[in-house]
């Protein structure tokens, strides 16, 4: 047992340790423990009171057990007992004791908060600091609703000593991210910005965290800390190493601090005032040059503490993509870091480059060190930094140096780790798409893919291969004739029997001239396979094998006897065994132009953003991706595959919700039943759900596929996919695309409306020039008056990542209309301008103000409209069953007051309402 | 937790600070995206036999983690003299005593040595003499 160095010990809690670390065995150890435990038990519940001391020894043991991982169930009473004691140990322990082991636990929550909030009251700073660890430490909603209001005061008060300021700071930030709708905002919030200007550093270190964390809520609160922070960012910057005394880390100055200031400075978009930037930009380039200095110590200590500062400052600098010469420099500067012999910095420098790619400032600077980072991906040890390399490699590519990328992605494939291989081919398939010039190579890259990491090979790859090919003529024959050499592999994946299956069933007659590939051949090859596939895959082929009795006629029999075999017609499985059935009678008593009609080729795919970037995206999370779409050409005909010819019945409705692109019109082409002739019958939630497409108002919006309107992204086309759901509600999500969404709440009150929109930035980097307007068509002027005003104009100019702007817009009806004005958008974004139309869901129905009356009003006034211009009686079908909650939800949002027990028929909705426009007010009723 | 702190008993001590956590010994989860602290096994023995191990948010500084490992060795040094796994298992609290001084709910609350060492100095003068001390029962 060491000696105890400083203060006290506790005596017995060393014994009770060295007893503990003396046992032989598990065993042992626990029924010392247990021992103890008995021990402290009656200790604590014997007759005599026990002495502070013996408390704390005892909490603390209990404390130790508990570290050890043993279950405590009792002791909490005391240890809250010592928080009320005069000795300083003995309310530390006690604090300790509730850190760890105590959460919300009600009953004794109460005598916490009462002993916090004495020593907060104390006045004594030892005391205050003990308290506001403990209230940081456990963060529970209770403390919160107890203190939240009391420690702003503790931070701005005149007279709090300077340790207990930098507590109250970050106890406060604690709150604040644990029950941030507790911590209110008020007067305190401007002198906190003050505090940046505090002598102390500590609390100016404190303090910065508090408003970063507060600043990214509400930027607009802490504007103020701009200034202040590039002030004290440069006084730190240009101090001499040793002015800062102890807060000079390994002669780095205040390393934290300027970390933390430097973040705080990425909350905000550049300074507008041009000093103040100028300033920063300074203290930029003095960073920068830093690096170029020889280093003022050897130990790794002062190169971490100088880089951590570095790459924040480079990441300001990328944050406001701004300044291209600070771009280009830190570019640089990252370049001479993938060479460095520390792997941390290597690791660090790749993964800052990925952001600098984006920039259209400094992408071409990127693109100069591809030679490193492909020689990073062969000679790195570490997978995590190989991993980076490929994020980079992905970042930068380009139509430039897309095959050269690709090339060296596909020969690292064949050794990379299994943990990155699903990555990494999704990458290779998104940029061969991306940047195919020539589709020959496309079709190469993604049956490579295939070759080499066929295991990792998703769905979305190969359906996309396929979606491509149908898309596009002047591949066909090229890709049926590569799928078919790749087949003759005496092993080959089954995702490449999948692609040859369905490409050698649409184009095989493209390569059968060829005596080598003669039809019966390519059934052959196809069919050779079929033994060793799993059922989907099986499906798939039988569907192309009906194909063939189309496209070959010459083979029919050959295919027929196939089908007939006992293995087929009498398959365990029952999807195999129903689409042998059909297809063989389909084959035999179809006339031979039935069978044409049916089996017609795949007609193109309407043209949708690849699920597979998609799916990169939900693989690497939200903002992980550097976003590289910013001028995609989809030149591709790039749709999900909608008829997934193995999609069995049970599994087809979560796959096909997923690849249908809902809410959008169906392409007219789509008639013919292609491959899945066979399954339609059998698939009733299939054809249900393309139903959906026609039901805009009936819950579709939970079926609503975000992807499914890039298309919009480069056209003025009207959106108004979403605009149907608005008709019985008024907020939600009206228009959404990879850059940017638009969101409508929206109020109605007699004639008058009131519509606020709230426009998000869900890209990396900002919208410039971001205006918008709303136009209504000349009659509809006529109708309705709407005037808007942004809200706050300056900031849409250039508004920046992830933030939200809003306008609001009025309304007023003026007589009855049918049209809906559209508000467009317009801004830069990468250098192109984008233009959005969206149709604002502003209906008559919105006008409705709800009336009630009783049953006899309701019939008189509805047998008074009897005139026939008065009554429109629709009758249609209900697309989904009948439920009488969302039918009366529906009913209230659209408008009119539902009247209870009014007819006779309890089935029988009745509602009632008047629209209210400028000139008149229309009374009208409504039975469903 | 139990897998964690054992080998602590066992071997060496183990203390483990979430951001955004109170300090306590926690299971770091095995898909930690904690890159460089799973680059970190070259840097162990550097202190010792102890384990430090920080769980980070996405956009934490990665290299001043490390140096807020660094620091807080050097505290503990500062105030045990050459720490080792023995004085934080016997004076575990003083371990949390040390680090709560230095963060507070994850965020850095202190950077000065100086500093640090002043307050837990002031805290041992509050504390009862050694001949208090050893008055007192061994059990």
């Amino acid at each position: 047992m060491p000696a105890v160095s400083k203060g006290d010990g506790m005596r017995g809690l060393a014994v009770f340790i060295s007893d503990i670390r003396n046992c032989k065995s598990k065993e042992a150890e626990v029924k010392r423990i247990n021992k103890e435990l008995a021990n402290i038990r009656s200790k604590f519940k014997g007759d005599k009171a026990l002495d502070g001391y013996s408390k704390k020894k005892y909490v603390c043991k209990l404390l130790f057990i508990f570290l050890l991982g043993h279950d405590i169930d009792f002791g909490h009473m005391e240890a809250v007992n010592l928080l009320s004691s005069n000795k300083y140990t003995e309310k530390q322990i006690g604090y300790l004791f509730i850190s760890v082991l105590v959460n919300s636990n009600s009953d004794l929550i109460r005598l916490i908060n009462n002993g916090i909030k004495n020593d907060l009251a104390s006045r004594n700073p030892t005391f205050m600091n003990l308290a506001l660890h403990c209230i940081a430490n456990v963060g529970s909603r209770e403390m919160a609703e107890a203190f939240a209001s009391e420690i702003p005061r503790i931070l701005v008060a005149g007279d709090t000593m300077d340790s207990v300021k930098q507590s109250a700071a970050l106890c406060l930030l604690r709150l604040n991210r644990t029950s941030p709708d507790l911590v209110p905002m008020g007067e305190w919030t401007a002198r906190v910005v003050h505090l940046l200007n505090d002598q102390h550093l500590g609390v100016v270190t404190a303090a910065t965290s508090l408003i970063t964390t507060l600043a990214q809520k509400s930027p607009d609160d802490f504007k103020t800390s701009i200034s202040l922070a590039v002030a004290r960012l440069s006084r730190i910057v240009t101090s001499a190493s040793i002015d800062l005394q102890d807060y000079t880390y390994y002669f780095v100055a205040a390393p934290w601090l300027s970390v933390k200031l430097l973040r705080l400075l990425q909350c905000y978009p550049p300074p507008e005032d041009a000093a103040l930037r100028s300033r920063l930009t300074e203290c930029l380039e003095t960073i920068l040059n830093k690096a170029q200095e020889p280093p003022k110590s050897k130990k790794v200590q002062h190169s971490n503490a100088k880089n951590a500062v570095l790459f924040e400052a480079i990441s300001l600098i990328i944050h406001h993509d701004s300044e291209p010469t600070l771009l280009v420099r830190a570019c640089n500067q990252l370049g001479q870091f993938l060479q460095h012999r520390e792997t941390n910095l290597r690791y660090l420098a790749l993964e800052s480059m990925c952001t600098l790619a984006s920039s259209e400032f400094s992408h071409e600077a990127v693109k100069t060190h591809i030679e490193t980072v492909i020689n990073a991906l062969k000679t790195e040890r570490d997978v995590s930094v190989r991993q980076r390399a490929v994020d980079l490699l992905y970042a930068m590519c380009d139509r430039s140096n897309a095959k050269q990328i690709v090339a060296e992605m596909l020969s690292y494939l064949e050794t990379a780790d299994y943990s990155i291989r699903e990555e990494i081919v999704l990458k290779v398939a998104i940029l061969a798409e991306k940047y195919a010039v020539d589709y020959t190579w496309y079709v190469d890259t993604i049956l490579n893919l295939i070759r080499i990491a066929g295991d990792y090979v998703s769905e979305e790859v190969w359906y996309r291969v396929i979606q491509i090919v149908i898309n596009r003529d002047d591949v066909q024959g090229y890709a049926a004739k590569t799928v078919f050499e790749a087949l003759q592999a005496p092993a080959c994946h089954e995702n490449l029997v999948k692609v040859g299956g369905y490409i050698l069933g649409e184009f095989g007659n493209l390569i059968a001239g060829d005596s080598r590939s003669s039809p019966l051949v390519q059934f052959n090859l196809l069919h050779s396979k079929f033994h060793l596939c799993s059922v989907p895959t099986r499906a798939l082929l039988l569907s192309a094998y009906i194909k063939f009795i189309n496209l070959f006629p010459e083979v029919k029999a050959t295919i027929q006897e196939v089908l007939r075999s006992d293995s087929q017609l009498r398959n365990a499985d029952v999807e195999l065994q129903q689409r042998a059935v059909e297809y063989l009678r389909l084959s035999c008593i179809a006339s031979t132009d039935i069978l044409a009609t049916v089996l017609e080729e795949m007609p193109p795919f309407p043209e949708r953003e690849s699920s597979i970037l998609a799916k990169l995206k939900r693989k690497k999370g939200p903002g992980n991706l550097p976003d590289i779409d910013d001028a995609r050409r989809n030149v591709n005909g790039n749709t999900e595959h909608t008829e997934k010819t193995e999609t069995t019945n049970k599994s087809s409705f979560s796959l096909v919700a997923d690849l249908l692109p809902i809410n959008r019109p169906r392409p007219a082409s789509s008639s013919p039943i292609m491959l899945s002739a066979g399954t339609m019958g059998s698939t009733p939630s299939f054809t249900d759900l393309l139903n959906l497409n026609s039901t805009p108002t009936a819950g579709a919006s939970l079926l609503v596929d975000v992807f499914s309107d890039s298309s919009t992204l480069a056209s003025v086309e009207v959106s108004d996919e979403n605009f149907p759901r608005f008709v019985c509600k008024n907020n939600g999500v009206i228009f959404e695309n990879q850059l940017l969404q638009i969101g409508l709440k929206s109020e109605y009150r007699q004639n008058l409306g009131r519509m606020y929109v709230f426009y998000g930035n869900k890209t990396s980097t900002q919208f410039l020039s971001f205006s918008s307007s709303v136009t209504c068509s000349d009659t509809l002027k006529n109708h309705i008056l709407s005037t808007s005003h942004l809200i706050v104009p300056s900031q849409l100019l250039h508004f920046s990542c992830g933030a939200q702007v809003q306008q609001i817009l009025n309304i007023e009806c003026v007589s009855d209309f049918t049209d809906a004005p559209v508000l467009n958008v317009q801004f830069r974004y990468g250098g192109t301008l984008q233009n959005i139309a969206v149709k604002l869901p502003v209906m008559l129905n919105k006008f409705f103000q709800p009336t009630e009356m009783t049953s006899q009003d309701f019939f008189q006034r509805w047998k008074q409209l009897g005139a026939p211009q008065q009554e429109v009686q629709k009758i249609f079908k209900a697309k989904h069953p009948m439920d009488t909650d969302v039918t009366k939800a529906k009913i209230l949002g659209f408008g009119v007051a539902l009247l209870d027990r009014v007819d006779p028929n309890a089935e029988n909705f009745v509602g009632a309402g008047v629209i209210h426009s400028k000139n008149t007010q229309v009374g009208c009723l409504l039975r469903l | 937790m139990v897998s964690l702190w054992k080998p602590l008993a066992e071997l060496s001590s183990l203390l483990c600070f979430y951001s955004g956590l109170r300090p306590r010994v926690a299971p770091v989860r095995e898909n930690s995206t904690d890159q460089t602290a799973q680059r970190r096994e070259g840097r162990v023995h550097l202190y010792a036999s102890l384990y430090f191990c920080a769980g980070l948010e996405e956009q934490d500084n990665e290299l001043l983690a490390l140096e807020v490992l660094h620091r807080y060795v050097e505290l503990l040094d500062k105030y045990f003299g050459n720490v080792c796994e023995l004085d934080i298992i016997f004076n575990f609290e003083k371990a949390y005593f040390i680090l709560d001084e230095f963060l507070m709910g994850g965020e850095i609350l202190e950077t000065s040595k100086v500093a640090v060492g002043v307050v837990m100095e002031e805290a041992d003068t509050l504390q009862e003499t050694m001949e208090e001390y050893m008055s007192k029962p061994a059990y």
